[in-house]
């Protein structure tokens, strides 16, 4: 009777339900891949949209995450392709891991932390008032207690120092 | 330059980024941008509206009647020819169901019903004796230039024609539970004519339906007259 039950709670057999289930994940891996909310939710609709029509249920919620995280990764490679054309971000998530390991969180808030934490003080300041804490250059420069104008080139080498910083750390 | 710059400054103030021609370094900047900007506390998580609007869009993609529209893979699902069957079919249509079948209660006529078949010069043509055909008996039998099946069903005589509503096949029959089956596709009816199961996009039509009687121990359909 446990196994039973077991069994059946780890499969999905509705699209409802698969859509409830995995939305919140899937909406938070785009927007850290992609920076902006409504870039974000016009991918997430594109990975539902191509995904659920095709699906065949019932089906594990392991293999259901695996078959959304290959939709998602398609959809956001299409997505730098016609925008950017540069493939600035990609999925690298391991749809087999998916498989055992449940639903993938964006590793972007560590990734920040580890890029933040290699900067020199003025560079860490800037970038964390104007990303993390959406500040104007403005606000930024006043706190920092800078001028405007300089605000401005500072925040244009930090991101530049970041970058690098970033591209040692993959 | 200008164009990553405009894009950083997009990506801040929640914006949709504008396009820009980028070259590899600033792909280099736009990925950290990126990184950075989804750090920021919460600012990955779904609006609520969001994803409302994203469920009502793919019910009205997904539910039926949209799920009747064949797509993708070919599934057939066979269901007992009830009102609650069909009411059942319709809410389980969300997902793996590519198409639905057309069902209905009997004896009333489907949905997408071809009503009774009633030649313009008919005449009536004794197709069986009525000793034949008891109760809940099925007889395939052929009156002129209609074939069809006719059963004795709770001590009424009905009557439907034998050729599947597609493509034109001729139906077989098969027992328990009695239905008519097409040889082409597959597709089923029930005896009374609904159309109970098949793989093609939009409703089947039913059989039409025959006009039967019994009469001095015989039992006639009203078929079209032999000859021209």
């Amino acid at each position: 009777m446990t196994r039973l039950r077991a069994v059946y709670s780890n499969a999905y057999t509705e699209w409802d339900a698969v859509y409830r289930d995995n939305v919140g994940w899937v909406h938070r891996l785009m927007f850290a891949k992609v920076g902006n909310r409504p870039d974000a939710e016009d991918l997430t609709t594109e990975v539902f949209l191509a995904a659920l029509r095709p699906l065949r249920l019932p089906a594990s919620v392991g293999a259901v995450r695996a078959y959304l995280l290959a939709t998602a990764r398609t959809v956001l490679a299409g997505y730098w392709a016609r925008t950017l054309r540069v493939q600035v971000t990609a999925l690298t998530e391991d749809p087999e891991q998916v498989l055992t390991a449940g639903a993938p969180e964006p590793a972007a808030p560590r990734q920040a932390q580890q890029i933040l934490a290699a900067l020199p003080e003025r560079h860490r300041q800037v970038l964390r008032l104007r990303f993390l804490e959406g500040c104007t250059v403005a606000e930024a420069a006043q706190q920092i207690g800078i001028s405007v104008a300089n605000a401005k080139v500072l925040q244009h080498r930090a991101i530049r120092r970041a970058a690098q910083i970033a591209a040692g750390l993959e | 330059m200008h164009g990553i710059s405009r894009y950083i400054e997009d990506l801040i103030t929640s914006r949709r980024p504008r396009r820009f021609w980028a070259g590899e370094d600033d792909a280099a900047i736009a990925r950290t941008a990126i990184t950075l900007r989804a750090a920021r506390p919460g600012s990955g998580e779904p609006a609520e509206e969001f994803v409302t609007a994203l469920h009502k869009k793919l019910a009205a993609e997904l539910d039926p009647p949209a799920a009747r529209r064949a797509v993708g893979g070919r599934r057939m699902f066979l269901h007992a020819a009830t009102a609650a069957g069909a009411a059942a079919a319709g809410a389980a249509a969300g997902a793996g169901v590519d198409h639905v079948l057309t069902s209905r209660t009997p004896p009333g006529p489907s949905p997408a019903s071809a009503g009774t078949l009633t030649p313009s010069r008919g005449t009536w043509l004794t197709v069986a004796a009525g000793a034949d055909l008891p109760d809940g008996a099925v007889r395939p039998f052929t009156a002129g230039a209609v074939t069809g099946f006719i059963e004795r069903h709770r001590g009424q005589l009905r009557a439907v024609s034998g050729i599947c509503t597609h493509q034109g096949c001729r139906l077989a029959l098969a027992a328990r539970p009695a239905r008519l089956v097409c040889p082409c596709h597959g597709a089923t009816f029930a005896l009374d004519g609904a159309a109970l199961a098949h793989r093609f996009p939009g409703p089947l039509a039913a059989l039409p339906r025959l006009e039967v009687r019994e009469a001095d121990g015989a039992v006639q359909i009203y078929a079209p007259a032999p000859g021209l």
